[in-house]
């Protein structure tokens, strides 16, 4: 089964380099295009190594604007701001997404909250997830399953997450749902957090209050 | 594999239909319970110590047990330094039940198995993370039994008003059996509630010593609203009354079947022997009442209580063979004898004894109204005793004469006695007829039903053979602990005793029933009253059992 384009889903940008854990991408968008800090995207995995792991999700957990010689240049001379847009849309050097991996997708749509098998080809397109795809990534498991798939907490804190990271991926997935749905979230997002940093006290008290506050900011901008 | 696949795979046993999950076994032993660490969505307030749980096996058994306590725990100690602040709801709500968590002690008392049948006693507990559900109805139905005529309905588990807690008759009259509580918690209801039980299935007969008229007759509660006595739950001549003072039965407008006068000159040392506390009797003296007894004859005290003392007397001064001190302080105490108008030289009548043992022999309970003699313990214990020895040598003959096949069997009794620590203190129990017939167990067919407010005070012995105990609130560590002498496990149920309500709850364990268990005791009204009457509807009944059998095994 491969995947069906989504026309909702914009693209993001291409794979530079990956590894089992996570991948860069590069982009020449910038601005509004740009993948968000926190949110998630996708990729379609190697499906002739991998038939089973047919898309893998992850969380852009850094996003780096390298500099070239010629642009060393443009910032201290004087140059009309058409010719800067010119050149911030034109440049030849990418802007590098570092994307952390949260889990995938199988060909039975089924996600997976685990490291994919192998990582994604080189040059493989990348598209921001939607709402509906990323409520599917975190939907309960199996019948008789209560609480939503929270797992990719787990490889983003092995991932050596920060605080601003955690707080700004649940933000993005608190987006995804509304009204009780959302608060449910919330609460099931933290408790697993709670424990997860349970031997680290001192990082999860600071954390919590952080995290309520932006999912409390998330809810207002929703 | 996904959860469910993994389902699938370890066949997980199907959760009971309408249960709560709360959480999952953690720790623990078999000796010293089970630690359970709640799950986050259980709200620890809405869980009370004396409530039942289930806890689902790896094969398939699911271990009953009681609440005896709950705390608070954490992952790790730092996070008491580091609470969220006052106003970061959302960081109290995702720790609480996670990084901070709610803990609860569970007793396991019995085993269900998937096959159904009797539950029986564990004799092992479930592994880690056991899953531990709220018990359901059908479950507490299934440990308490079927109600019937000799399972007898005395209140229900708490927060489970539609469970019946229902009494094994049989055993509670098999040993003897206590009702223990601080004053003003509602023990004579219960003892009233029990008896009532025993004389309608007719398991035994009772003969109460009823010091405070709570048994026979109607009596008033603090709000003036009337309860019906035995005599009058019982109208077919089930329940005699009678009186040691008429003229309070008349006022009290009691119906009484006979008065009660004892001869003095039936009365034996032995029968005063158990007052020496009360009266002062010193160890001399009370050797000296025997002497008297011997040498006095029948009259003994007749003699002593003379106005004009006996030439017999003063030659037993002359003869040096009693100190005139002894004798003096003896007739001086005796003088208590005066101030009972029930003991008479000559009571016209027949012998007392003999009728209450007919009565009690034809299967009819007798409760023996002391009236306003009920504040004076000295009278209490002296009739209570004077009747039980007279009553319990009887019994022991007619049994002994039933081992040799000449005669039946007699009729099972229940002597019931309140302030049973003063028959029963360590220092006159080894001795006194009670004493005996708590330890002999049933070997006569008697056994005793002790009411009391300080089970502390009741000799050691005795209390470990007490094998029912119905117990309302203890506050006293001293009484706590006499409860449960005896019991193993009890260190737990400690708690729950501790914790009950001022009123109408109870814990009960022992014999009678299969584990401990807390209840709120049943109404004493009119849906009592009609059950004890045969007016219940028995058709509702039968459904009832009819509904949780289909709860439990399906159709």
């Amino acid at each position: 089964m491969s995947p069906k384009p989504k026309p909702a889903s914009p693209l993001v940008g291409r794979v530079l380099r990956a590894n089992v854990t996570e991948f860069t991408l590069g982009c020449r968008a910038q601005g509004g295009q740009l993948p968000a800090f926190g949110s998630l995207v996708r990729v379609a995995a190697d499906r002739v190594a991998d038939p089973q792991a047919v898309e893998i999700i992850g969380v852009v957990a850094d996003l780096r604007l390298e500099d070239d010689p010629f642009v060393r240049q443009l910032v201290s001379a004087e140059v009309s701001d058409e010719y800067i847009n010119d050149q911030r849309n034109r440049r030849q050097v990418p802007i590098e997404v570092r994307v952390i991996h949260a889990g995938y997708f199988d060909a039975r749509a089924a996600a997976w909250h685990a490291l994919p098998p192998r990582p994604p080809l080189a040059l493989e397109q990348i598209f921001a997830c939607t709402g509906d795809e990323v409520r599917r990534f975190c939907a309960p498991g199996g019948p008789g399953e209560r609480s939503r798939k929270l797992g990719f907490l787990a490889l983003l804190i092995e991932a050596q997450a920060s605080d601003a990271l955690l707080g700004a991926v649940l933000a993005h997935i608190a987006q995804a749902f509304e009204g009780e749905a959302r608060v449910e979230f919330a609460r099931e997002a933290g408790r697993e957090l709670a424990r997860l940093l349970s031997a680290d006290v001192l990082r999860l008290t600071r954390l919590l209050p952080q995290i309520g506050h932006t999912l409390s900011g998330a809810a207002g901008r929703a | 594999m996904p959860d469910s696949d993994l389902d699938t795979f370890l066949g997980r046993p199907p959760l009971t239909r309408g249960a709560r999950p709360l959480g999952v076994v953690v720790g623990g032993s078999l000796s010293h319970g089970l630690e359970v660490m709640l799950d986050p969505h259980t709200v620890l307030e809405g869980l009370a110590v004396g409530r039942y749980v289930v806890i689902h096996g790896q094969t398939r058994k699911r271990f009953f047990g009681m609440v005896t306590d709950l705390s608070l725990g954490a992952t790790q100690p730092d996070l008491a330094s580091h609470p969220p602040a006052a106003d970061d709801a959302y960081s109290a709500e995702v720790l609480r039940g996670t990084a901070a968590y709610g803990l609860m002690h569970v007793a396991p008392m019995l085993e269900l198995t998937a096959e159904g049948g009797e539950p029986r006693p564990i004799k092992t507990i479930p592994a880690h993370f056991a899953q531990v559900l709220e018990a359901s109805e059908a479950e507490v139905n299934l440990v308490f039994g079927a109600e019937d005529r000799s399972h007898f309905h005395i209140g229900a588990p708490l927060e489970m008003d539609e469970v019946h807690v229902n009494l094994d008759l049989a055993r509670l009259v098999e040993r003897s059996s206590g009702v223990f509580g601080k004053s003003g918690t509602g023990k004579s209801f219960i003892t009233r509630m029990l008896l009532a039980g025993v004389v309608r299935a007719g398991l035994a007969s009772c003969l109460v010593f009823d010091m405070h008229n709570d048994y026979g007759w109607s009596v008033r509660d603090e709000t003036g609203r009337e309860y019906k006595g035995l005599r009058q739950l019982f109208t077919d001549g089930r329940v005699s009354v009678i009186t040691l003072d008429p003229e309070t039965s008349r006022h009290r407008q009691s119906k009484t079947d006979r008065e009660l006068r004892i001869s003095l000159r039936q009365i034996e040392p032995e029968d005063v022997e158990l007052l020496a506390g009360l009266l002062g009797l010193s160890e001399i003296q009370v050797g000296a009442l025997h002497f008297l007894r011997r040498r006095l004859g029948r009259d003994w005290i007749v003699k002593l209580l003379a106005e004009k003392e006996s030439d017999e007397l003063k030659v037993l001064v002359d003869e040096e063979r009693l100190m005139a001190g002894t004798l003096g302080a003896i007739q001086r105490k005796f003088e208590l004898f005066r101030r009972l108008p029930f003991l008479q030289e000559d009571p016209l009548g027949e012998d007392a004894v003999e009728e209450i043992f007919a009565r009690l022999n034809q299967g009819t309970s007798v409760v023996l109204e002391f009236g306003r003699y009920g504040t004076q313990l000295e009278a209490y214990l002296l009739v209570a005793n004077y009747l039980t020895r007279r009553i319990h040598s009887r019994y022991v003959e007619r049994k002994n004469r039933a081992a040799g096949g000449q005669a039946q069997d007699p009729r099972p009794l229940v002597i019931v006695i309140e302030e049973a620590h003063k028959f029963l203190d360590p220092t006159v129990a080894g001795h006194t007829i009670f004493g005996t017939i708590a330890r002999e167990l049933r070997k006569y067919n008697v056994t005793l039903l002790v009411v009391d407010q300080r089970p502390s005070a009741i000799d050691e012995e005795v209390m470990s053979q007490i094998g029912t105990r119905v117990t309302c609130l203890l506050d006293n560590e001293a009484d706590i602990r006499a409860v449960f002498s005896g019991v193993s496990g009890a260190g737990a149920l400690r708690e729950v005793l501790a914790r009950l309500d001022t009123r109408q709850q109870a814990l009960i364990l022992g014999h009678a029933v299969p584990m401990p268990v807390v209840v709120q005791t049943r109404e004493y009204g009119e849906a009592l009253y009609a059950e004890l009457t045969g007016a219940a509807d028995e058709g509702e009944r039968k459904a009832r059992r009819e509904r949780t059998r289909k709860t439990l095994y399906g159709e």
